[in-house]
């Protein structure tokens, strides 16, 4: 199974909206998120998702996952390899859902070292911008 | 002659006290219902199966409370998230930071409440044996004495 389609699989964890994946640069290798969501807001959730991966190594060694729970979304920060993955979900993701779902992906995920073809986020083109037009499967267009 | 062995006296202990270590939770044994299968079924499971879960507190003055060197240096670092997941959640619209969970070889859950004029409150509870954090969170919502939380 391709990377990117290992990472489309999270969106089938009930509440998950999408996912992504960075290497330890900060250099987005795979993004399935909802568009709304900007390339940089994601690098700033990775850069301080590595940093709280960091900050409880001391006091729990081993930890690889922290989750932020937000009143609206929650973040899960794993370490796989040397790539940190992030998904993102609403506030009733169950974190060990999640967890198993990256335990699966794990070994695709952290062998991943160049960005990957981005797959069409799904409706990144149900709405199409006004007075563009485009031709249906029906060859009709509109 | 039969030569069946004879039962083993009852101990009194609970079952799922084997092994447990001398702090286990006092928690009643819960029901689960196997919906699936027969409905209204109960069947008896053995309560969280929390390991060495230690407490820590952090007031709206900063000031941390726990109850090993280990805890206090979890919540230092729970604050720090905290810290770091403001920005991160007035990026993404997400609101005010509910919870911290760590997972991994070990697991803390931390619920976390912010007032008005910034003052941040810290509950949560470290378990080096890595329990799942919904067991943690469970614990934690309990020991606050209010519903919430959603993992």
């Amino acid at each position: 199974m391709k990377a990117h389609e290992v990472m489309a699989l999270f969106r089938d964890v009930p509440g998950v909206a999408g996912s992504c994946l960075m290497d330890a640069g900060g250099t987005l290798l795979i993004r399935d998120v909802p568009p709304g969501v900007a390339d940089d807001l994601l690098l700033s959730v990775g850069r301080r998702g590595r940093a709280a991966l960091s900050a409880v190594q001391l006091p729990m060694p081993g930890s690889d996952q922290v989750v932020l729970r937000f009143e609206r979304l929650t973040i899960f920060n794993t370490q796989v390899g040397d790539n940190l993955l992030i998904v993102l979900g609403d506030p009733t993701t169950q974190t060990s859902v999640v967890r198993t779902a990256t335990r699966v992906s794990a070994p695709v995920l952290s062998a991943i070292r160049e960005p990957q073809h981005m797959t069409q986020y799904p409706g990144a083109t149900a709405h199409p911008a006004p007075g563009r037009r485009s031709r249906r499967r029906d060859e009709v267009w509109g | 002659m039969s030569t069946a062995p004879e039962p083993q006296a009852n101990t009194g202990a609970p079952m799922w006290s084997e092994g447990a270590p001398a702090t286990a939770p006092s928690a009643r044994p819960s029901l689960l219902v196997n919906r699936g299968f027969r409905a209204a079924t109960p069947i008896i499971v053995a309560p969280p199966a929390i390991g060495v879960a230690h407490s820590f507190s952090v007031s709206g003055d900063a000031r941390i409370q726990a109850d090993t060197d280990n805890a206090h240096e979890a919540a230092e670092s729970i604050l720090y998230i905290a810290r770091l997941a403001e920005a991160v959640g007035h990026g993404l619209g997400a609101g005010a930071l509910t919870a911290v969970e760590v997972t991994g070889r070990a697991a803390a859950y931390a619920a976390i409440e912010t007032d008005a004029s910034g003052r941040t409150t810290v509950q949560g509870l470290l378990d080096i044996a890595g329990s799942p954090t919904e067991d943690l969170r469970a614990a934690v919502t309990a020991a606050r004495g209010t519903p919430g939380g959603q993992s």
